[in-house]
């Protein structure tokens, strides 16, 4: 197989090219995806398009608002060990920590594990869970949306010819809130996941629930949050049995499928077990911010 | 750990010398099959195109626009392939029908890997799907879903191929005593069926040769297949071409479990060297050897067992069902596999069926065990059931009914050497089965179990050693048997560094080139160090008489009174003298011919070991005083917890003891004991084949999971026990161990399972999967939690 390869240097002249070969074109981030594709010659691109000298993708910058802003091309491991990402953003340097071996986080990007789509993304159900909003930059200008509306099915985003993901967006998140991600593999974090769970919990000042997360991941064609199990955790007091039936309504939302790392019966099992664990250590989390703030 | 019965002290044999080996492979300087390629300027590359489907006819086949690719050197189909097929090898490439998803359809051979993918993705191939059979028991029906294939048995020539059962390969038939009569005393009845699942080598080194056609019309190979006469022989027979012309040659071999028994590479590199008449190097993928590489059999078994309310067990009938998949080198009747069942215990009564049967998968033959930790699967988890039955501990129900030294086996051979209770007390003490575990909060549960087991030994073929021993004491060993990573360059140079009282160093192994070292067959069955190993010590001796003999002129004193000691020849109450001064130097004046020793020129000694030949045994009772050869022996005890949220398993502590015989490196041995350990350690808790319509889905490494430190016990919690019962033709003793560590580890995790969370299960592997479905069932009073 043969290709061209090109090098922009700019996000302006990226799109041109873009735009160019259209379908023929493959962006290439870190490559630990696409690589594989093509060796596996599940795509034959014309072109492929490298991000890799495109400095302005490569940011990572706390706003004055308190909120943050992440460059597509920040590698997985730049994310885990920055101290920007320290505390209230933890819960993605969790997810990007899940992803494979060190050896594959010096080169994956965050950018590039949302833009494959795959709905076992380990970073995505972490940020989604934050609220995070992705910048979308193409031949007609720029637009703005969450991260849970980027995705359309397995290997599938909204982006549109000639668009390219620029930076992901993260709110100031409340003082008062915790936030882990729980991965579930045969073989931990070098595998591939069953299941991802990231919850999300903000206690008001009365100690209930006042917001909830709660994002699966490899459960469903995208990633996506569970809201009927959301819905019935806001407001109330948490407690053991909550969780519980939190965890159940999860299991229940989730469409998962059989393939062979677990068929949907031991998913959507698993989702049940690591929903709940996941939700138990958040509140254990956000009650101590909560003191640690309060 | 040296028995009364060999009582001469040694000095090299059963110490835990260095591995030859060890520096060149740890300094990465040892040479494997793919390392050779750099040596060939011009080589060739091979790529194959494989059936996607299971079973399907071809209907168009059309190469023209891969053979024109520039770079191209060669494109072949199974129309270029010999008619001939051997049973060592599958058929090169698929003819009128393909019979598995995997099966190779045109090859070809190109400058580069890169232009020969290229190319095989420009021919294009039309199929009409066949209807398939893919389970072993809808198979073996009169009347099949599907034949794999007609040509399968007939061409075999398997007399106990018929066309009403056209996928059964073959049937072996135990009848010893009086089964119903046995069931009729008995006061327990259990019955139970257990199943093995489809697994891989997946040896490190994947399958790899270099063909070389010379222009006289030879051909030199260089693979890591096994056995380089019995390539030698596979490639001139299938090809035509003259014996003397064939010249195989292995390196090292990085793993091979039984997979490389089979040959897979060489026969179409071969088609493809002399079409290209170049030279070409052919090395699978991963996925290749997942999908066209030997596989382990699965087995289904079915045990009956009737036992009195002592303990004693009065009758066992079996149905033993071997899944060859779709092999042309299949195990035919399944009688490898069933021994596993009568090396243990004592059973007069037993009535027994084992199949050999072929269904459209990637096709199956040894690995480690022959078929027999598949059946010792059964026969151990059967035996825990009934100890429970009869509210006996396992310990004393095994011990009750095991077979001891002279005893008659099933078969009606009186046993030799068998350690095997031995090892399960020893296992049971370490491991402490009698104290109950101790529970934690949490959804962990603990658990302890054990279980026994035992692998026959083939007597087969000849194995020849020779040794060259130069005036300055110096010994070449040279020998053709495998080294496959287990150590037999190591085993041989402490054997010849023993008889000539030699510092190890002083010993260069030769091994593995047609051209230079004497027949051997492979390493297979365990045997390489008594086959190989009595071949050698035989060489030795020859040598040493050729020496002696020699000395006898110059040292004017009988033979019996001579000894070469280091290098030295020594006479009874003499200094002696040194072995070099036997050695004439060249002169004009002297006659050069005659007995005497001459300079430069080593004395070679040789030594032609064969076992002793099974006797033929009755075709309707499956009786005879001797099936096989020899019997090594194993049990294992394991600590385990088991997640009962989500079905994973984590081994704890495994403890595992083997009767080897005498063990010459004590160090390899327990090499064998932890590396047989956690490769069943895969086998029993994770690894198995996953089908779409017979094609396997998972076949990389990330999906396919082997274990890895991972799923390895600590370090310090595993502990290799010797408990050896030495067997007097064995050199100094020694049976063999390669095959036996494997054998009581799945069964062992099957039963620790049991203690921990009251579950019984009865299919391999015990995947977290499986273990949570089954706690689900339970939990539901048996209400499906498919359902849900």
């Amino acid at each position: 197989m043969r290709f061209d390869f090109y090098e922009p240097t700019t996000i302006g002249e990226c799109i041109e090219m873009l735009t160019h070969f259209g379908q023929e074109a493959s962006l290439l981030a870190g490559g630990t995806d696409l690589l594989v594709k093509l060796r596996l010659r599940h795509i034959r691109p014309q072109a492929v398009i490298s991000l890799g000298v495109i400095d302005e993708l490569k940011k990572l910058e706390r706003k004055s608002d308190g909120s943050l802003e992440i460059g597509a091309m920040k590698t997985l491991q730049e994310v885990e060990s920055s101290n920007l990402l320290a505390n209230e953003f933890d819960l993605v340097r969790q997810g990007a920590g899940c992803v494979s071996s060190i050896q594959v986080r010096n080169v994956a990007t965050l950018g590039g594990n949302s833009c494959n789509a795959s709905p076992s993304a380990d970073t995505v159900p972490a940020l989604i869970a934050l609220g995070a909003e992705v910048q979308i930059v193409g031949p007609h200008g720029e637009r703005h949306l969450v991260l849970e509306d980027f995705f359309t099915g397995p290997g599938e985003t909204v982006l549109q010819k000639g668009e390219i993901l620029t930076e992901f967006k993260l709110p100031a998140p409340s003082s008062h809130s915790g936030g882990t991600y729980k991965k579930y593999a045969i073989r931990g974090e070098v595998d591939i996941s069953i299941v991802g769970v990231a919850t999300r919990l903000t206690l008001d000042r009365n100690h209930k629930l006042q917001e909830v997360r709660i994002v699966l991941g490899g459960v469903a064609p995208t990633p996506n949050r569970v809201r009927r199990a959301e819905d019935m955790l806001v407001g109330q007091d948490p407690r053991e049995e909550l969780f519980e039936e939190a965890a159940q309504l999860a299991a229940e939302e989730s469409r998962p499928i059989s393939d062979q790392r677990a068929t949907a019966q031991y998913r959507r099992e698993m989702v049940k077990v690591w929903t709940r664990y996941t939700l138990q250590e958040t509140f254990q989390k956000a009650r101590q911010n909560h003191h640690g703030k309060g | 750990m040296s028995s009364n019965k060999f009582p001469t002290p040694t000095s090299v044999v059963g110490k835990s010398v260095p591995r030859v080996d060890a520096l060149d492979k740890v300094l990465g300087r040892a040479q494997f099959t793919a390392d050779l390629q750099r040596n060939f300027p011009g080589l060739f590359h091979i790529k194959v195109l494989r059936s996607p489907h299971a079973h399907a006819r071809i209907v168009k086949l059309d190469t023209s626009q891969a053979g024109k690719l520039p770079g191209v050197r060669a494109v072949v189909t199974g129309k270029d392939c010999p008619e001939k097929v051997s049973f060592r090898a599958p058929r090169i490439l698929a003819l009128e029908e393909v019979i598995w998803a995997g099966e190779g359809v045109a090859a070809v051979a190109a400058e580069s890997p890169e232009i020969a993918q290229e190319a095989i993705e420009l021919i294009q191939v039309e199929y009409e799907k066949l209807p398939a059979v893919f389970d072993a028991e809808e198979a073996m029906q009169p009347n099949p879903p599907a034949i794999v294939d007609r040509l399968l048995g007939q061409y075999r020539g398997s007399p106990q191929f018929t066309p009403e059962a056209p996928n059964v390969t073959g049937h072996f038939k135990l009848r010893a005593g009086d089964v119903e009569k046995g069931f009729a005393e008995a006061d327990i009845i259990l019955e139970n069926r257990f199943s093995t699942s489809r697994i891989s080598h997946s040896q490190l080194e994947p399958a790899s040769c270099i063909v070389r056609a010379e222009s006289d019309g030879g051909i030199i190979t260089w693979t890591n297949g096994q056995g380089v006469y019995v390539i030698k022989g596979l490639i001139s027979d299938l090809f035509g071409l003259a014996v003397g012309k064939v010249r195989v040659i292995n390196p090292y071999q990085g793993g091979s479990f039984g997979s490389r028994l089979r040959h897979y590479v060489e026969p179409l590199a071969t088609l493809l060297a002399l079409k290209a008449r170049g030279t070409v190097q052919f090395t699978y993928s991963r996925q290749e050897m997942y999908l066209a590489a030997s596989t382990r059999l699965p087995v289904v078994t079915y045990i009956k067992t009737g036992a009195k309310k002592d303990g004693t067990i009065v009758a066992q009938q079996m149905k033993i069902i071997v899944d060859n998949g779709a092999s042309y080198a299949a195990i035919q009747d399944g009688r490898m596999a069933a021994s596993g069942a009568v090396c243990v215990y004592r059973i007069a009564n037993f009535f027994m069926d084992s199949y050999g049967v072929n269904t459209n998968t990637p096709w199956a033959g040894a690995y480690r065990g022959l078929g027999t930790p598949q059946v010792a699967w059964a026969v151990e988890c059967q035996m825990d059931m009934l100890a429970e039955n009869l509210g006996m501990s396992p310990i004393e129900l095994r011990r009750k009914n095991v077979l001891r030294r002279g005893e008659k086996n099933a078969y009606g051979e009186i046993i030799e050497s068998i350690g095997v209770m031995d090892c399960l007390e020893k296992v049971a003490q370490e491991i402490k089965l009698e104290e109950p575990c101790v529970q934690e909060p949490g959804p962990w549960r603990k658990g302890k179990g054990v279980a026994m087991g035992g692998k026959q030994n083939t007597p087969r073929g000849h194995s020849e050693a020779e040794v060259l021993v130069h005036e300055d004491g110096t010994v070449e060993v040279l020998y053709s048997a495998d080294e496959q990573g287990m150590g037999s360059e190591t085993v041989m140079a402490q054997i010849a560094a023993e008889e000539f009282r030699i510092p190890m160093g002083q010993v260069r192994v030769r091994r593995g080139d047609t051209a230079i070292t004497p027949y051997d067959t492979f390493s297979a069955s365990s045997f390489t160090t008594y086959n190989t190993g009595n071949a050698l010590r035989m060489a030795c001796q020859d040598a040493m008489r050729q020496i002696l003999q020699a000395a006898t002129q110059k040292m004017e004193a009988p033979l019996d009174d001579l000894a070469l000691v280091n290098g030295k020849i020594i006479v009874k109450g003499s200094p002696g003298m040194a072995l070099a001064d036997l050695f004439e130097p060249f002169s004009i004046f002297t006659p050069q011919g005659g007995a005497s020793l001459k300079k430069g020129t080593p004395v070679r000694g040789r030594g032609v070991f064969a076992p002793t030949p099974a006797i033929p045994w009755d075709p309707q009772t499956g009786l005879t005083p001797k099936m096989w050869n020899w019997y090594q022996y194993n049990a294992c005890g394991v600590e385990l917890v088991v997640n009962i949220e989500t079905g994973e398993i984590k081994i704890l502590q495994g403890v595992f003891a083997a009767d080897m015989g005498f063990p010459i490196n004590p160090k390899m041995c327990e090499g064998q004991i932890e590396g047989g350990f956690g490769m069943a350690i895969g086998a029993s808790i994770m690894e198995e084949y996953i089908y779409e319509n017979g094609l396997m889905t998972n076949c990389s490494y990330g999906d396919y999971r082997i274990p890895t430190f991972r799923e390895m016990p600590l370090r310090r919690n595993v502990k290799a026990i010797f408990s050896p019962d030495p067997l007097p033709e064995g050199p100094w003793g020694a049976k063999g161990i390669g095959e036996g560590t494997m054998i009581a580890v799945a069964p062992a995790i099957a039963n620790a399972v049991y203690n921990a969370i009251g579950i019984r299960i009865k299919d391999l592997p015990l995947s977290a999967e499986r273990v949570l479905r089954r706690i689900k069932e339970k939990e539901k009073n048996d209400q499906d939690f498919l359902h849900n």
